[in-house]
């Protein structure tokens, strides 16, 4: 009988053993993944702090100031802005460092706009009528410097101009038709619109076709008005309240920047 | 007899249970305190975080920063919020007319002269913290772009800049 007892003893005192080993190794699993969501909404929220000040900055950032962008400290054009990655064009005589004869007081954002005013024809063309407003070409290489810290973390961008009152094809809004290269540094098909007609592909939302792809798109939106030029017959057209839109992802895809 | 061979008294036959019962306690009670710290670790680390998003709000309430802005804003508005959140931070107004440049540790290079600016949670009463010492404090450094006077602090155009903050406790 007391033999009995005693196996029963030291049965209960293995038993609490193993209780307590499951219950440190729950302990153990819940301090690790503790903090990992508020961990996640700091990342986002410092990386949509500082895509908002991105595009607050270049309603100031002078176009004249970045022409030397694809600049080698040495004097020869950077690797990022020849070769075949999404800047190879930056760094040619029609790239960045065709911006140095605009006037000092014109800012990215003013010849955007510019860039935008083409008589009844809404284009992202660097050109206002047939005069050259290299305002994409501005943009893409404010983006390409002022995001760098981003790019070389492995994340993608897209900015675009998005006019909300034709909805068609997006239920967010259209974006306005962007003519040659995007303001990206993806190479990615999808996102890009490559192999579509070239009519579709100037109407590609690469922020709309990220977020479709399944990538975790964070977004920041400003209101965007620019002043079309007099129509044909001389006749002002109304201002229009269009969207100026940069996203943002990590992306698994290839850096064009190392 | 046989019934009393491995009888050892009352307590003396519960005696082996009593082994597995303190290692199970002091095992349990060692996770405990484990946890405890590290959470308590984590909560920190998070609180400066905070504290470093709030601060790059505060100086990044604008597009661009001349110098006077970028003092204006740190005394009567940064001073103030590090204080609230007990924290301390450096944070520096950076030109990069020239583009953006980076290296290994970049995020201490602005800690000298180079920046248009520059402001702490001393103020100007104190000497200025060791970049060595805050090294040590595992602190958060954050940059952010900025449009800033290029090429030189009083042009009137602007270029290329950007604001760096680092916080610690």
């Amino acid at each position: 009988m007391a033999l009995t007892r005693g196996q029963a003893a030291i049965f209960d005192g293995i038993t609490f053993l193993l209780l307590a080993s499951f219950s440190t190794g729950l302990l153990f699993v819940a301090v690790s993944n503790y903090g990992e969501q508020e961990d996640a909404v700091m990342r986002s929220a410092h990386v949509l702090n500082y895509v908002q000040s991105f595009t607050k900055a270049v309603y100031y950032v002078n176009v004249n100031t970045l022409s030397d962008v694809c600049k080698d400290p040495t004097g020869g054009t950077l690797a990022e802005c020849k070769g075949e990655g999404a800047y190879s064009d930056l760094g040619g005589v029609d790239g960045c460092s065709s911006l140095t004869g605009y006037l000092g007081s014109v800012s990215v954002t003013d010849l955007l706009k510019r860039d935008l005013a083409d008589p009844e024809n809404m284009i992202l063309d660097d050109a206002y009528g047939g005069i050259p407003a290299k305002g994409k070409l501005a943009l893409r290489c404010a983006a390409k410097e002022l995001l760098r810290p981003f790019v070389v973390s492995g994340y993608k961008y897209y900015i675009e101009v998005i006019d909300p009152s034709q909805s068609n094809i997006y239920s967010n809004g259209n974006p306005v038709r962007t003519l040659g290269a995007k303001i990206t540094n993806s190479m990615d098909d999808a996102i890009l619109g490559t192999g579509l007609e070239d009519s579709e592909r100037e109407r590609v939302s690469g922020c709309e076709e990220a977020a479709e792809a399944g990538y975790k798109v964070l977004s920041v939106a400003t209101p965007f008005r620019v002043t079309p030029a007099k129509d044909a017959q001389g006749e002002p057209q109304d201002e229009k309240s269009l969207i100026l839109r940069v996203c943002i992802w990590p992306s698994s895809e290839k850096s064009t920047v190392s | 007899m046989t019934g009393k061979k491995a009888f050892v008294g009352p307590l003396g036959d519960d005696f082996p249970s009593i082994f597995p019962i303190v290692a199970g306690v002091l095992l349990f009670l060692g996770t405990v305190a484990y946890a405890a710290g590290v959470v308590d670790q984590k909560n920190a680390y998070f609180e400066i975080r905070q504290a470093s998003l709030g601060l790059g709000y505060t100086l990044t309430q604008r597009g661009s920063l001349t110098q006077m802005e970028f003092d204006a804003l740190c005394g009567e508005q940064a001073t103030e919020f590090a204080r609230s959140k007990a924290v301390k931070f450096k944070a520096t107004l950076v030109s990069r007319c020239d583009g953006y440049v980076y290296s290994d540790d970049a995020e201490f290079g602005e800690w000298g002269d180079e920046g248009y600016a520059s402001c702490d949670s001393h103020g100007d009463e104190e000497e200025d913290y060791v970049l060595s010492e805050v090294a040590g404090k595992n602190p958060v450094v954050l940059d952010y772009p900025m449009a800033v006077p290029c090429p030189e602090a009083g042009s009137n155009q602007y270029g290329l800049g950007s604001v760096v903050v680092m916080v610690w406790r």
